[in-house]
């Protein structure tokens, strides 16, 4: 992109960049960052040349709790997954709610074998066991328990079938909210994840989606495969 | 967490980065699942990191949650980084950016009074001495800052290192939000061309 052949909307990339928009036209803006190559390559220009307005703020050390906290649910997990997107990551590129909507349809067939149970317990209160009665007494799919209080979100797999070939996503969404990922599921067992940071991370009333992706989780950052469970997450305790 | 002696005790004084090789070969094991690596590159960020996502939540709690799941997507996401994706810093200067500011409109608070310091911070663009393209980039970004009506540029760092929106703006401004939105794309028009590549 040279100086004399700005992007149209070259002013509007500065204004993502610098964070003055609103919530829901920051999400629009994203939008059209996943299709618009030269608006992402105007926008990464940007981030690029005011970065060192950041390398200029005053470091502040971080508690050691907290590496201990992010070492922790990285543990938790396998192994990194190899997702090629954070080349475009930085521009959250290719979030595309259109592709999550349709996903969502095409799961509805499958939306009646919804098996997902979802708990909401302090942690201590996490040693018991949960039947789940389906109406059809299917096993569920899933067990998600979400822990608040440490911030962790505990999966396991009890009768959930990954495709060959294919992993199974976790996405959380909130009312109205994109999508965004818990990670990749293991195929039998359990897994610890980190909440998204954030308030509205887990909370009453959130759908909790499980969605069909390549083996190493979405590329894209957004569903890209159908959606196969779904549920909403409801308080265990009254 | 095995391997976790391999992970250098080096620490950077304020405004030393180390080279952009170095985190990028930091970055690189790290999408191996180098835990050595992942920490190493966590001693060497995080508190620039911290230091940028406090000033926009301005509270501690939420910019080290925050910065949590910034260092989580690093990991899950260094596979994937090249030098296509910016220079390391940058990449993850973003992540944390878009993240606080994420989380700073879905609180909606109302304008903290903090003193507008922008100028300041602009002013104490460190000198790394292994990163001559990052200080001249930092030179650069400086004469054209220097350029802006003293208002524009005022208006314009704030928005950068605090977060604040067009309508936070124009409170602090005593401005109808049009005229602020106006200010920023001034001062993007004027940056574009100073700053263009040449």
């Amino acid at each position: 992109m040279s100086a004399a052949d700005p992007h149209p909307r070259d002013a509007e990339a500065l204004d993502y960049v610098l964070g003055v928009m609103g919530r829901d036209e920051r999400r629009a803006f994203e939008d059209d960052l996943a299709a618009d190559a030269a608006l992402a390559a105007a926008t990464g220009w940007w981030q690029e040349r005011l970065a060192p307005l950041s390398l200029a703020v005053p470091s502040v050390e971080p508690s050691p709790a907290l590496r201990e906290r992010i070492e922790a649910a990285i543990a938790a997990r396998a192994a990194p997954n190899v997702v090629d997107l954070s080349s475009l990551e930085m521009l959250r590129l290719r979030r595309s709610r259109g592709l999550w909507r349709a996903a969502t349809v095409a799961a509805g067939a499958l939306a009646a074998a919804l098996a997902i149970w979802i708990a909401v317990p302090r942690p201590e209160r996490m040693t018991g066991l949960v039947a789940v009665v389906n109406r059809t007494g299917d096993l569920p799919a899933l067990i998600v328990r979400v822990d608040p209080v440490g911030r962790m979100v505990q999966v396991r797999s009890v009768a959930s079938e990954t495709p060959s070939g294919h992993s199974l996503e976790l996405w959380a969404v909130a009312a109205g909210g994109r999508p965004r990922s818990l990670g990749v599921l293991p195929r039998e067992g359990l897994v610890r994840m980190p909440m998204p940071a954030g308030r509205d991370g887990l909370t009453d009333g959130v759908t909790l989606a499980v969605s069909v992706e390549p083996p190493a989780g979405s590329p894209t950052g957004a569903p890209t495969g159908p959606v196969v469970y779904s549920g909403k997450l409801v308080p265990d305790m009254p | 967490m095995p391997g976790r002696d391999g992970a250098s005790r080096t620490r950077y004084g304020p405004g030393v980065l180390p080279s952009v090789d170095a985190l990028a070969d930091l970055l690189a094991a790290t999408g191996r699942g180098d835990r050595a690596a992942f920490r190493a590159l966590y001693e060497r960020t995080a508190a620039k990191l911290l230091g940028v996502t406090l000033r926009i939540l301005r509270d501690r709690a939420s910019a080290e949650d925050v910065l949590q799941d910034v260092y989580l997507r690093v990991w899950q996401n260094a596979a994937g980084y090249s030098v296509a994706s910016g220079r390391p810093m940058t990449w993850m200067i973003t992540i944390a950016r878009n993240r606080a500011i994420d989380v700073v409109r879905q609180r909606r608070d109302s304008v903290a009074s903090q003193d507008s310091e922008g100028r300041d911070l602009l002013d104490a663009v460190p000198d790394p001495q292994d990163e001559g393209a990052a200080f001249e980039a930092a030179d650069r970004l400086r004469l054209c800052l220097d350029r802006l009506d003293p208002a524009h540029r005022d208006c314009f760092l704030d928005a950068y290192h605090q977060g604040y929106s067009r309508e936070e703006l124009a409170i602090r401004y005593d401005r109808p939000v049009n005229t602020i939105k106006t200010w920023l794309h001034r001062s993007a028009g004027a940056l574009r061309t100073c700053l263009g590549d040449r």
